[in-house]
């Protein structure tokens, strides 16, 4: 047992890559989805398109294919990232693909009862959706943005296969050094549940900032 | 008199239904004007289109001397938020943002829409509420009121942008019986204050009969009985009239029983 902790701090190098690229990702992730989800519903037409492509090409290939291409195929075409950016950029435009169509949802599921109000009082179409649409479908976008925040950090595993040492990539270098195969896929499972764990309660925390005063989820009834 | 609104010769349709057909009314403004009618007769979608938040199809539509649609052509998007702060509505299921305080919903738009310092804006928030007695609940959140309260604080809401027509769309419509009469309160006090132009659609006849300077029987979009109260309400000439009256009087024998 004391020689399985031993190797806890090389899994924890692992885990510290794994985790900045998960965080990187996701902030822009995050931007991406906010952006094409509103370009899908509100831009001018060629915008839109735009935008509807994006997610449709990101969500409807393999992201470890995404990622081969951005890291072996596009240096052949004279464009070269390094592993570290590629990985970052890639995975965040997968999960921002998936992200844009939470927001997309999100907002069109806000009751039309509440633009209308908004447009009453004399709000344009923006500043109805930045002041009274937008901070309530955001309420309704943290569950699902929490399960694409957990589904990016388990996809992070992913960049092992091009070449950074993340917390997979060195659980299979010790296990072929050790043979400790048992030991050390426990060890990498618990560490992602409990980096998956923070996550969920992070989400939680801002789940209930978002709703405090409200007495039910996302939605205005 | 000057006019608040005028409706000539208005037509408007949802795909294939008839909503409005040669549609004609002039509310002089300051007046209190009911309107009446079974569902489906086009009377919230005249408030609808007074509010801009529908087109029209033919004819022409002003708004405090302006004209706000005119066939199918569509205003540019600045020129309909201009014409928009002449009027204010409340709607049947409120729509409070819910995101907000009670006092956030009030002042909001009018800093972020009308430009009003933040201070000066909840100043006049609060006198508002307290207008409409609900000064002890400035922090609460929506959520937190009953339906009662929160169409108070609609009203309250509506008013701060101190628009000069007041449409009011089935208020009471969407209320438990107990809760009725502390809207209307709030809009007899209204009312009795003058100076603004108020359009009520609404199924609360004695009411409407009380506070009303005049009331328009609506049906099948178009204008089919138009007075005093004494006449549309007291003793209708039109049989669809009376016979809407009727069986509205009766629902409310039954409500009685």
């Amino acid at each position: 047992m004391t020689d399985s902790l031993a190797m806890l701090p090389l899994l924890l190098e692992g885990l510290r890559l794994t985790l900045q690229i998960t965080v990187l990702a996701a902030v822009l992730a995050l931007v991406l989805a906010i952006v094409a989800g509103l370009a899908r519903s509100y831009a001018p037409r060629p915008l839109a398109w735009l935008a509807a492509t994006y997610v449709e090409i990101f969500r409807g290939t393999s992201a470890l294919i995404q990622l081969f291409w951005f890291f072996f195929a596009l240096p052949l075409l004279g464009v070269e990232l390094g592993a570290f950016v590629t990985a970052v950029l890639v995975l965040g435009l997968n999960s921002g693909a998936y992200g844009a169509e939470v927001v997309r949802g999100a907002i069109g599921a806000v009751p039309r009862g509440q633009w209308e109000a908004a447009t009453s009082l004399g709000y344009g179409r923006l500043g109805a959706l930045r002041r009274v649409v937008f901070p309530q479908a955001a309420l309704a976008m943290v569950p699902p943005a929490g399960n694409l925040a957990i589904e990016l950090l388990k996809n992070t595993a992913l960049v092992s296969m091009i070449t950074l040492s993340d917390l997979t990539f060195r659980a299979q270098i010790l296990r072929a050094e050790t043979l400790r195969t048992v030991e050390i896929f426990i060890l990498v499972l618990v560490l992602y549940y409990l980096a998956a764990r923070f996550i969920t309660h992070g989400m939680g925390r801002l789940e209930r900032h978002l709703a405090r005063g409200r007495d039910h989820g996302g939605l205005a009834p | 008199m000057s006019l608040a609104l005028a409706f000539r010769d208005v037509g408007k349709r949802f795909g294939e239904t008839r909503v409005l057909e040669a549609f004609d009314l002039e509310v002089p403004s300051g007046e209190k004007l009911a309107i009446i009618g079974p569902s489906g007769s086009g009377k919230s979608t005249v408030l609808r289109i007074a509010m801009a938040l529908e087109g029209i199809d033919t004819g022409r539509v002003e708004l405090m001397g302006e004209t706000l649609w005119e066939g199918t052509r569509r205003p540019p998007e600045r020129e309909l938020r201009r014409l928009r702060l002449q009027a204010g509505m409340v709607f049947q299921h409120f729509n409070l943002f819910p995101h907000m305080s009670v006092l956030e919903n009030i002042w909001r738009a009018p800093v972020d829409v009308a430009g009003i310092g933040r201070e000066e804006a909840e100043t006049r928030a609060r006198e508002l509420l307290s207008r409409v007695g609900l000064a002890e609940r400035a922090e609460a959140m929506p959520d937190q009121l009953s339906g009662g309260q929160k169409q108070r604080v609609a009203i309250a809401r509506a008013l701060a942008m101190r628009p000069p027509v007041m449409l009011f769309d089935e208020v009471t419509s969407a209320l438990d019986p107990e809760m009725v009469g502390e809207v209307l309160g709030v809009l007899r006090d209204l009312a009795d204050q003058g100076g603004i132009t108020m359009l009520l659609v609404t199924h609360e006849m004695q009411f409407a009969a009380e506070i009303a300077d005049r009331v328009v029987f609506m049906d099948g979009g178009r204008v089919v009985e138009d007075g005093p109260p004494s006449q549309v309400i007291g003793a209708p000439v039109e049989p669809r009239t009376r016979a809407f009256l009727a069986s509205v009087l009766r629902g409310a024998d039954v409500r009685a029983d």
